[in-house]
């Protein structure tokens, strides 16, 4: 499906290769092809796989969608056969993520069509990415497993923070623009969580780090560029996290396009958040696209743009905060 | 008392929130289901029709009527059905387990809870945000929830030809 402005995460394409237990079991293993930053470029495959199976026959094969608890985990079963990741893991959570289970369920027992669309599965494609980078992790690992789901912690680390220079909550606005509105909004919204970012990063790094604001104002049209201090903090945050965690933050700022975002969701869904960076989901799906919200105002809504686009962040993030969640 | 107060209504909304997605889904899974029964009917009744017109003098020329009667209003019963009015769309499936999930230990905490609640309207959030993107997907491109008999009659029908009815 191509369509001109839509954020279409193509990462979502993994689920094609979601495989089931029995029916690929014989046959060899095929994996999806390799991209950086969980981005599956692998739009429409040949491969034997049960979501495949479904796509193209258009024939639902099971008639039972349940979960199953055994010992420390949750795995999702059609028939009671479980559920596999592309790189044929069981599609599993553990126990202190129960609704996280019950999401998944709902997931497979309301396909719509049974035409799978790379956006249909959001949350599995989601878990299927965790699962398989937790996988990917463990030190004996095979290496070429790693590369081809692009499952390099320190690449991936990497990529993500180059969002922090361009991050949308580091770029303001020019005064002149919708009357000082605009950027009115945005001192409001983004300051405070600037500051209590650079506190938190500050507190991760030990030392005092600052994020550099790219001001329209001061700046004009140039590129931003943080200083080698906040990055390392950033990385050292980055480096600081689970397997599991780092595929949400990666979710979350694929998304966003927001370094930040994806900051300020994990610590939200953390064991103790800190009260500066608390903010809702909605609230942080509303920070992370504020300008359009202005340039819908002023010149309208564009029809299969605007309105998926909006749809698409909120379902996005909410998806990332759901598998975050941790009792 | 409010906390709990507070609760609930998060859970009515998860509720409601995913009553409405599964409704959409669960519709189309049945008419499906109905589609296929009714050809998988028809076929046999053909069947039935040809054994006879065949075989006109059989001694099981009564069970046979009978039997094609019988098909015969199953087929409209399940042609004249629909399932939008069924009643058990109106409910969730799960939901005892959900309710179970949710208030068991129910943290007194009240940072906790707060944090649970703000899970359960996370997932509402989702599950609402989620058909809404289906449905602008699916009005935008229509193409996507055709069937291949239905592409080709209409790519058929851009040049000026007609599919032939078989």
């Amino acid at each position: 499906m191509l369509r001109i402005g839509s954020r279409t995460v193509v990462h979502n394409s993994r689920i094609w290769n979601a495989r089931f237990n029995g029916w690929s079991a014989s046959k060899a293993r095929f994996y999806a092809k390799n991209a950086a930053l969980g981005i599956d470029s692998t739009v429409e495959n040949n491969m034997q796989t049960e979501t495949n199976r479904i796509s193209k026959t258009l024939k639902k094969f099971w008639s039972e969608v349940a979960t199953e608890e055994t010992g420390k985990v949750i795995t999702l079963t059609l028939d009671k056969k479980p559920v596999r990741t592309p790189l044929g893991n069981n599609l599993a959570v553990s126990r202190d993520r129960r609704l996280l289970a019950l999401a998944l369920q709902h997931e497979w027992a309301n396909l719509a069509t049974k035409s799978i669309k790379p956006h249909s599965l959001p949350i599995t494609s989601l878990v299927s990415r965790c699962i398989d980078l937790e996988y990917a992790s463990r030190p004996d690992a095979n290496p070429e497993l790693v590369a081809k789901i692009g499952a390099d912690r320190e690449d991936i680390s990497h990529t993500l923070l180059r969002y922090l220079d361009t991050d949308t909550l580091l770029c303001l606005s020019p005064r002149s623009e919708f009357e000082g509105t605009l950027r009115a909004a945005q001192d409001k919204l983004y300051l405070p969580l600037i500051s209590a970012a650079e506190k938190f990063l500050s507190d991760t790094a030990n030392q005092h780090v600052s994020l550099q604001i790219l001001d329209a104002d001061l700046h004009g049209l140039r590129g931003n560029a943080q200083p080698e201090k906040t990055k390392a903090a950033a990385l050292k945050y980055l480096r600081s996290l689970s397997m599991w965690d780092l595929a949400v933050f990666e979710k979350t700022v694929l998304s966003t396009k927001s370094f930040l975002c994806g900051l300020l969701l994990l610590q939200n869904k953390s064991v103790s958040p800190s009260s500066d960076l608390l903010l809702t989901m909605e609230k942080l799906a509303h920070c992370a696209t504020l300008e359009t919200v202005y340039q819908v105002e002023r010149w309208g809504e564009v029809e299969d743009t605007h309105d998926v686009d909006y749809r698409d962040i909120r379902r996005n993030v909410n998806a990332a905060a759901i598998v975050a969640y941790k009792e | 008392m409010s906390n709990k107060q507070h609760v609930l209504t998060t859970y009515k909304q998860l509720i409601r929130a995913l009553v409405k997605s599964s409704k959409r889904a669960k519709i189309t899974q049945m008419k499906e289901d109905h589609k296929r029964e009714i050809a998988l009917l028809t076929y046999r009744k053909i069947g039935l029709v040809r054994q006879q017109a065949s075989d006109p003098t059989s001694s099981s020329k009564g069970q046979n009527v009978h039997q094609l009667h019988d098909l015969t209003k199953r087929i409209q019963m399940l042609k004249s059905s629909d399932p939008s009015q069924r009643k058990d769309l109106h409910f969730y499936d799960n939901s005892s387990r959900l309710r179970q999930t949710i208030f068991q230990d129910l943290p007194s905490d009240e940072s906790v809870l707060s944090k649970r609640l703000q899970h359960l309207s996370d997932l509402s959030g989702f599950v609402k945000n989620q058909l809404e993107y289906e449905q602008l997907v699916e009005r935008y491109n229509p193409g996507l929830k055709m069937d291949q008999e239905e592409k080709v009659k209409r790519t058929a029908a851009r040049v000026g030809l007609q599919v032939p009815d078989l």
